[in-house]
């Protein structure tokens, strides 16, 4: 094999990057897809749970939580192992960008109302701030090196 | 960072999909560095020039600074 030549997958006689990038791509619509159903779920539950239908036990809703944490924890290391730099750089900064957004929006907050100066700080309101700003700069980034 | 990324890929015909493939990234990371958006790490260079059979300093050069 000389040095223009990578390995070939047996299967589908591609190379073999371009293998694993498709296996990648499958298992990212499948994550993807999982997720959705998880959130249909999640949400039905919740619903019945509200209505009174479905009697959840302290275990069983501190089960649920858990469970879907160690399912995003596990998403997020999988992300990381897998995408390339460029998408591991496009989200560290987008994750950046959101961390320090909360923080300016999040502490001046909390001492303006420390003082009396303004209302309690709102938990939904500051993640929207973080997940908003996150998620503008990532379409940002992805805009710029589209075009 | 200027490269001959989009010059060496042209000479062996392969598609911008193609070289992702032989070098285990993404499209978007081809184009990124083509077009100069995104400097590769150190790994990733190495791992282009030896794809090329060429040294790092072939394909990547440092611009001058003023």
């Amino acid at each position: 094999m000389n040095a223009t030549e990578t390995p070939l997958s047996p299967e589908a006689g591609r190379p073999a990057g371009e293998a694993r990038a498709l296996r990648r791509r499958r298992i990212y619509a499948a994550i993807f897809v999982f997720s959705l159903l998880l959130g249909v779920a999640v949400g039905v539950s919740m619903g019945m749970a509200e209505e009174g239908v479905l009697k959840l036990t302290l275990e069983s809703a501190w089960g649920l939580a858990a469970a879907g944490a160690l399912l995003i924890a596990g998403f997020s290391v999988w992300f990381y192992r897998w995408v390339d730099e460029v998408e591991v750089q496009d989200n560290l900064w987008a994750n950046t960008v959101g961390l320090h957004v909360g923080l300016v929006v999040g502490v001046p907050w909390a001492f303006l109302a420390h003082l009396g100066h303004a209302p309690q700080v709102n938990l939904s309101i500051l993640f929207l701030f973080i997940v908003g700003s996150t998620a503008l700069y990532y379409t940002a980034v992805k805009l710029w090196r589209l075009f | 960072m200027h490269n001959r990324l989009r010059l060496l890929r042209a000479e062996r015909g392969w598609s911008q999909a193609e070289l992702a493939g032989r070098l285990d990234v993404s499209r978007q990371a081809v184009n990124a560095i083509e077009t100069g958006k995104h400097d590769p790490s150190l790994s990733l260079a190495f791992r282009i020039a030896r794809l090329f059979d060429l040294s790092v300093e072939q394909v990547f050069a440092d611009p001058p600074r003023d």
